[in-house]
């Protein structure tokens, strides 16, 4: 007999026993040529029941709600919060068009958000109308540059009209381009500059977390293969931005007592932004970056997995109890799955055996 | 409440998180090394459905329950993307016995004969494991392991008997050693 209709006589067992409170001998006598082997495993069902099932601890499940509902509380005043303060740049103008148009927020005015596309037309016309060449200056721009906040401007304009995976892939474009720019300043001796650079890189790197917070996972909370692609690309901007620390480093002695002043808050900055683009690459699970493994999605059963028609077996008799026999019977009333979505906290944790659930 | 949820109301999530907490942290406890990073990757879980019902306003969640069993599934499989896993120490559950146990024998037997069970589950595969802990400690129907771990009823029947052999297989094994 092949595992699918033996799998399927157990099945039934199961079944039976959910709905009539019968134990193991009764419902495995249903099948009497599999009577031997259904009735074993069923004893590993009745053991399973049984057992102590794993429980958060006391300690946890005493916190586990106000801890969920401060830190959403603290996330959603943190978004706010991060609202406020970009509300002037020409970046935040793109994001808040761009979850306007996913959230429909109502609290979102539709004067407002006319006027910000009015403002981004205005600024591209007069960008391209009255100076086509200084935008093409401003490409080489550094941070301090007259240049340099025409080329930003143009980077974020660009991004008004892509979608979210051409936004990450430009943002993290900016991103290298900063660090690149940095490079530069530093090859330069233009130490304090660099501090704009720093501001700037983390200006993109929010907006980069932002996007990631709202393209990075899928419906099912999922990963998307663009959060994996930008994790590993953020890795890379943390490995040169220490590389670019230890090159400041190695420049220190050179310095004026005012340009060490510079070079201390530099430090300062850049421990920073390495801590936040190390952040950003943790961003989501609580989880440290670390080897990937072959793990993956189930997958089924191989070969043999049934495909066929899967009620082959009699049909059950008329009444659920006739089955039961003397000790065999469990006293208790007959329930179905005991999970249901309907009933209050901790209607879940009951297990059909009587073994409650809860740490030692 | 799911609604009042999706549209920001903390407290919604808060009972639903009350609800649901105890069956996810069962589901995620086999696969994570330890207790505390199951408590741990639970909150995720929870956390990243938050967002997930927030931020994208347009997802239709027909069955909640399924779908944060997909979500602690997926955020399962990632936790063991991005950490190596590490041998989970032959169940702490059951350790200890209360000195004022009325029938210590008894009790000291039980505890014996839970922690060979939890080491029989732990050296389960990951799809066997997901099938004992969804149908035998969660109380999931047949049907809704199915669309938990998104195959077929049929599937799950036939997972379900073989990860009940083998686990009764660990189990004898373990009572000859």
């Amino acid at each position: 007999m092949s595992d699918k209709n033996l799998s399927l006589e157990l099945a039934k067992c199961l079944e039976w026993m959910e709905k009539t409170g019968c134990g193991p001998k009764a419902a495995a006598e249903r099948f009497p040529n599999h009577y031997q082997e259904l009735f074993h495993l069923l004893q590993t069902v009745e053991q399973l029941d049984a057992s102590e099932k794993p429980a958060p601890s006391q300690e946890f499940l005493s916190v586990a709600r106000t801890r969920l509902v401060n830190r959403i509380s603290a996330e959603k005043a943190a978004a706010q919060q991060s609202d406020v303060t970009k509300s002037r740049t020409l970046r935040h103008i793109w994001q808040s068009n761009k979850m306007g148009s996913q959230n429909a927020s109502q609290h979102q005015p539709q004067r407002r958000f006319a006027m910000n596309w009015i403002l981004i037309i205005g600024l591209i016309a007069s960008v391209f109308a009255g100076g086509g060449g200084v935008a093409y200056a401003s490409t080489d721009a550094l941070p301090g540059d007259s240049l340099y906040p025409v080329k930003t401007m143009l980077q974020d304009m660009e991004m008004v009209f892509a979608s979210d995976e051409k936004d990450a892939e430009m943002l993290m474009t900016q991103l290298f381009t900063n660090i690149e720019d940095m490079q530069q300043l530093a090859e330069q001796g233009r130490f304090s500059d660099i501090l704009i650079g720093l501001k700037e890189y983390q200006s993109d790197l929010e907006a980069m977390n932002q996007l990631r917070a709202r393209v990075g996972y899928d419906e099912a909370g999922s990963e998307t293969s663009l959060n994996i692609r930008l994790q590993e690309q953020l890795q890379d901007c943390t490995l040169l931005l220490e590389q670019l620390q230890i090159k400041l480093k190695t420049k220190d002695q050179l310095q004026t007592q005012d340009q060490l002043h510079t070079m201390d808050q530099l430090q300062d900055r850049l421990q920073e932004a390495i801590q936040l683009t190390d952040t950003g690459n943790t961003y989501g699970p609580n989880e440290e970056p670390g080897q990937p493994d072959e793990l993956g999605e189930p997958n089924g059963v191989g070969p043999g997995e049934p495909q066929g028609p899967e009620d082959q077996m009699p049909a059950d008799s008329g009444n659920p109890d006739t089955g039961c026999q003397g000790d065999d019977c469990n006293t208790e009333a007959p329930g179905g799955p005991a999970e249901d979505p309907g009933k209050g906290p901790g209607s879940d944790s009951g297990s059909g055996g009587g073994g409650g659930s809860g740490k030692p | 409440m799911i609604d009042r949820a999706a549209n920001g109301d903390e407290e919604a999530f808060g009972d639903l998180y009350e609800r649901y907490l105890e069956p996810i942290y069962r589901y995620v406890y086999y696969r994570v090394p330890t207790p505390e990073e199951a408590e741990d990757l639970t909150e995720t879980i929870f956390l990243r459905a938050w967002e997930t019902l927030v931020m994208k306003k347009n997802t239709k969640i027909e069955n909640f329950k399924a779908w944060i069993y997909r979500i602690a599934h997926n955020l399962t499989v990632d936790f063991h993307r991005k950490k190596k896993p590490i041998q989970m120490e032959s169940s702490q559950m059951g350790a200890t016995i209360q000195p004022d146990s009325p029938n210590p024998e008894i009790e000291v037997q039980k505890k014996l004969s839970e922690q060979s069970l939890n080491k029989a589950i732990e050296k389960l595969e990951e799809t066997f494991q997901n099938v004992i802990v969804l149908r035998f400690f969660n109380k999931l129907s047949h049907a809704e392991t199915a669309e938990v771990l998104g195959i077929k009823e049929g599937n799950v029947r036939v997972i379900q008997y073989r990860a009940l052999k083998k686990l009764q297989t660990y189990l004898n094994e373990d009572n000859y050693e």
